[in-house]
């Protein structure tokens, strides 16, 4: 059997964790782990017997042979690296976001649509199967009303500033937003206010602890996404739709589905980033239309979030582009 | 002592809780029920022994009362409002107290001139509930208040046409934008979506089905408060008020049963009856003895320009400065 070669840039948590993955695939070579930080390349590539560790992914690049590359990096580090990717015609999987900025991912999937490589995005919670049951549900009566959450605490890393994270409605909740564009269409129109609450304990946030939008939708169904930092554990992080006489609670681990009389709870099962990275890994060994989260479709819902942090600084509403072909 | 002499127009579901705790209090006599439905006029009046009208003006031309309530539907305020100032007579009103802004403000205008006692049945003010997240909240304002008011279609048949009641958010959610102002301060600008859902209600069922206002308070707070109307029951009713490190939600299942949950745990859970409560409270103040009206018209002038600008917004999709009241209060 042919085995498929992977280079991954990023050796952070997100990283190990499709690492882990593609190593338990018997058709998937992980070659070589680059970080920036020599010593989590190393361990990273440790896991993976044979792999090898680099602290410049350029260098990897150079040096490596490979079928298609992750790019498991922060937001603030996309852009030359996507784009040198691209340059050598590489499959490329990323991680979302897909950059702190709307400029430098508008500009990637301009290089990406000529290339036409195959890529995929990190929403892995397309990928869950309570997922592909809330479809169902809603599929001959449509979601009017949305709520999405992302009520959390403040992640303990360093880059998640402004500038190098994008903020928490970019980083984070752009999961819930993803989401609901598959479960309710297109958005066209977003409406949004944020809010800082400095605290003691994190003196350097320079970001908005409170990100709410209201949205529209082109099939007429409204929405709101709230987002917040401030609580020390995850109070409610997931999507609520509600139909004609039906609501539907999607979060991580569980659907909860109501029709009236009576309430019933489906945990969520599988494993949603091992049929993520499958699907990538299919279409890299030449299936098509495996990947459910193309550049592409991944930067729509990158028009989203970053056109509500867009709203909020502006003070009124933002059209978003939602024509499927690229911006270009 | 003589006793209060009270009227009551309007003989629905809500007058009903009104009118049973009036007549558990032996310094109330209520003298005369009203309701265009005169059977169901004739049936309030026979429980109460008092005398019934089929119009609520007729009422007020012909009784000698110490105070009124006021339990008509959204779009039959105005004239009896007006009657009620002409008469010099203090009075109690149903949540919404006008279909707009303006027939309200008119009404305020003789309130405060000729400095008349009122009350306004925005009854969660009055919940221990509410009193004790005060407490836990302290004196700051929350940063993030999100509101839900995800529930069915109620009977009424005026419900579900907007010239009559206003639509969910006016009829409804009112009273999530009430105490959304008791907990976060004065909102200045709000932006507000609907969605409008044909259904097997007839023609003339033109409410929206779902909707969302986004609130920008002035202490920079945010809210976030969506409704629906298309579910088949009561699903959730709640605000969750969003400070740092904790979470403090209240939930009403029915109108004697609220909830209090701090970061997810049950707290209190309340059997009070809030209409008995604020009747009391207005009996009281009518009678010299109290002062714990905690919601005079003005105050809910405020509440009702709240919504009325988030309507606004709705219908015309675009963020609308709230307006105040006319009466603007010093910041």
């Amino acid at each position: 059997m042919t085995s498929t070669k992977i280079g991954v840039v990023g050796a952070g948590v997100i990283a190990r964790r499709h690492v882990r993955t593609l190593s338990r695939f018997p058709d998937v070579q992980v070659r070589a782990v680059a970080d920036v930080q020599a010593e989590r390349a190393q361990d990273l590539a440790a896991t993976v017997g044979g792999a090898h560790a680099y602290d410049d992914p350029h260098l990897m690049l150079d040096q490596e042979q490979l079928d298609a590359v992750y790019l498991c990096v922060p937001p603030f580090a996309h852009g030359e690296l996507d784009l040198e990717v691209v340059r050598r015609g590489l499959p490329m999987f990323v991680e979302k976001p897909i950059a702190a900025d709307l400029a430098t991912a508008e500009r990637i999937a301009v290089a990406v649509e000529q290339a036409g490589q195959v890529t995929g995005v990190g929403h892995h919670w397309r990928w869950l199967d309570t997922v592909e049951a809330a479809r169902e549900l809603l599929a001959d009566n449509p979601a009017r009303l949305v709520s999405g959450y992302w009520l959390d605490s403040t992640p303990p890393i360093r880059w998640w500033q402004q500038a190098t994270s994008g903020g928490q409605f970019v980083e984070q909740t752009v999961h819930i937003v993803d989401l609901a564009r598959v479960l309710v269409g297109e958005i066209e129109e977003v409406f949004a206010y944020t809010a800082r609450t400095p605290r003691t304990a994190f003196p350097d946030m320079d970001t908005a602890e409170v990100t709410a939008a209201t949205v529209r939708f082109t099939n007429g169904a409204v929405g709101s996404f709230t987002s917040t930092c401030l609580l020390g554990w995850p109070h409610r992080i997931g999507l609520d739709l509600f139909a004609d006489g039906l609501a539907v609670e999607l979060s991580e681990k569980q659907m909860r589905v109501n029709i009236g009389p009576g309430e019933t709870v489906v945990a969520a099962s599988g494993d949603p980033f091992e049929r993520e990275d499958r699907a990538f890994i299919d279409e890299v060994q030449g299936a098509r239309d495996r990947t459910r989260t193309t550049y592409a479709e991944a930067l729509r819902t990158h028009r989203i979030t970053t056109g509500v942090l867009r709203s909020a600084a502006q003070g009124r509403p933002v059209l978003i582009e939602t024509s499927r072909d690229g911006d270009v | 002592m003589s006793r209060l002499k009270i009227g009551c127009i309007g003989t629905g579901f809500i007058a009903g809780r009104h009118l049973g705790a009036l007549a558990a209090m032996p310094e109330v006599e209520i003298v005369a029920v009203a309701d265009p439905v005169v059977e169901r006029a004739d049936a309030a009046a026979l429980g109460l022994g008092a005398r019934a009208y089929d119009d609520g003006l007729a009422l007020l031309a012909a009784e000698e009362l110490d105070a009124l309530w006021l339990c008509v539907p959204p779009f039959a305020h105005g004239p009896l409002e007006r009657a009620a100032l002409a008469a010099d007579l203090p009075f109690f009103v149903e949540k919404p107290i006008g279909l707009d802004l303006a027939t309200a403000q008119e009404v305020a205008t003789g309130v405060r001139a000729r400095g008349l006692l009122t009350a306004v049945g925005y009854h969660w003010r009055y919940l221990d509930v509410v009193a004790q997240v005060r407490g836990v909240l302290g004196d700051g304002a929350p940063p993030l208040l999100l509101g839900e008011w995800l529930d069915a279609t109620p009977r009424a048949r005026w419900w579900s046409r907007r010239d009559e009641s206003g639509g969910q958010m006016v009829e409804q959610t009112t009273h999530l934008f009430d105490l959304a102002r008791l907990f976060g301060g004065e909102v200045v600008s709000v932006r507000a979506a609907e969605e409008m859902m044909t259904r097997e209600l007839g023609a003339e069922a033109d409410v929206p089905t779902a909707s969302t206002a986004m609130l920008r308070f002035a202490s920079g707070a945010i809210g976030s408060i969506s409704s629906t109307c298309l579910l088949q029951g009561r699903y959730r009713v709640s605000l969750r008020l969003v400070v740092p490190g904790s979470v403090v939600e209240l939930h009403e299942r029915g109108l004697c049963d609220h909830e209090l949950r701090i970061d997810g745990v049950q707290v209190t859970r309340s059997a009070q009856d809030p209409v008995a409560t604020e009747d009391r409270a207005f009996v009281d103040a009518l009678l010299g003895r109290g002062d714990d009206v905690r919601v005079p018209y003005e105050e809910a002038l405020r509440t009702h320009a709240l919504v009325c600008a988030a309507d606004c917004s709705a219908r015309t999709d675009r963020p609308v400065t709230v307006e105040g009241t006319g009466h603007q209060m010093a910041p």
